[in-house]
């Protein structure tokens, strides 16, 4: 690994910060659509994949470089799908119940 | 120190950089992080609402920031290795020393943040959102702290298996904020 092609790597990483920034409202924003969601984490996928395949080294590991992109890859599945998905609490909160009331006989 | 190189193996194709145990490290805590995140996945199902409406107190731009500060100390940690394998000793301890300022820039900006959010009123035991949020930023930060002391420990005793093994675990600390950023900030 060469240092340029470590700043290479640096350069698309900052560049993929500035785009997830961007993607999910670093400023402003309340809520963000399906479409920017799966933005999200494709593009934390990618940041992830560049990490381990250059900076840890592991393209010259290919297997490890599979196993640990699997790593990220089903985390950020599963939350990213999830934030898609689950726009309404899963359980429903119980109705508050009033406590019964004591009823005295008239006197 | 001298700056005559120790004689050493560069990490050669098929094989993991620096030692196995490291990685067996970085295996376990990349999936304690995954763990706590999908964990976080889970309290957010049950309250979509309340967990949307902390997220809008958080500051994105503070994230994106430390972001891009780990990032780049996770380049000079990667160029102190570079450095190592040219037997460049002195230029492997300033990318040691550099990338580890980083880390104290991060932590800085982390604290911060905390003072934010503590002074707003949101506090460890605020339950949902909050309690999550410190329990998983703040074991980051501790990795932060620890990966800071590794570098220190590499930088002296800077044969190229340990700075191999002192910058993974550096940079799983990188790897790990690129996923916890998104999840907790960014995705709403």
């Amino acid at each position: 690994m060469t240092d340029r092609r470590l700043l290479l790597t640096w350069a698309l990483l900052m560049g993929l910060t500035i785009l997830t920034g961007l993607a999910g409202g670093a400023v402003g924003a309340d809520k963000l659509g399906a479409a920017w969601m799966a933005v999200l984490g494709i593009v934390t996928v990618v940041k992830g994949r560049l990490i381990l395949a250059r900076y840890l080294r592991l393209e010259q590991a290919p297997g490890f470089l599979g196993g640990f992109t699997a790593a990220v890859v089903v985390t950020m599945a599963v939350v990213t799908l999830s934030f898609m998905v689950i726009s309404r609490p899963l359980v429903a909160a119980k109705p508050f119940a009033a406590p019964p009331t004591l009823v005295l006989p008239p006197r | 120190m001298s700056e005559t190189a120790v004689p050493s193996a560069p990490a050669s194709a098929g094989h993991l950089p620096g030692n196995p145990m490291m990685w067996l490290l970085i295996a376990a805590e990349l999936m304690v992080f995954g763990g706590a995140l999908v964990a976080y996945a889970g309290a957010r199902a049950l309250d979509p609402a309340g967990f949307l409406a902390a997220q809008g107190e958080l500051d994105r731009l503070a994230g994106t920031v430390n972001t891009a500060v780990l990032l780049t100390s996770g380049l000079f940690a990667a160029f102190a290795v570079t450095a190592r394998e040219a037997g460049r000793r002195a230029a492997t301890r300033g990318w040691l020393a550099a990338a580890s300022a980083l880390g104290l820039v991060f932590l800085v900006v982390k604290a911060h943040e905390y003072g934010a959010d503590i002074a707003a009123g949101h506090g460890l035991g605020d339950g949902g959102f909050w309690t999550l949020y410190y329990l998983i930023t703040g074991f980051h930060a501790v990795h932060v702290v620890f990966g800071i002391v590794v570098l220190a420990i590499v930088a002296v005793f800077d044969d190229l298996e340990h700075v191999e093994t002192g910058t993974a675990f550096w940079h799983m600390v990188d790897l790990v904020w690129v996923v916890v950023f998104p999840c907790l900030y960014l995705l709403r």
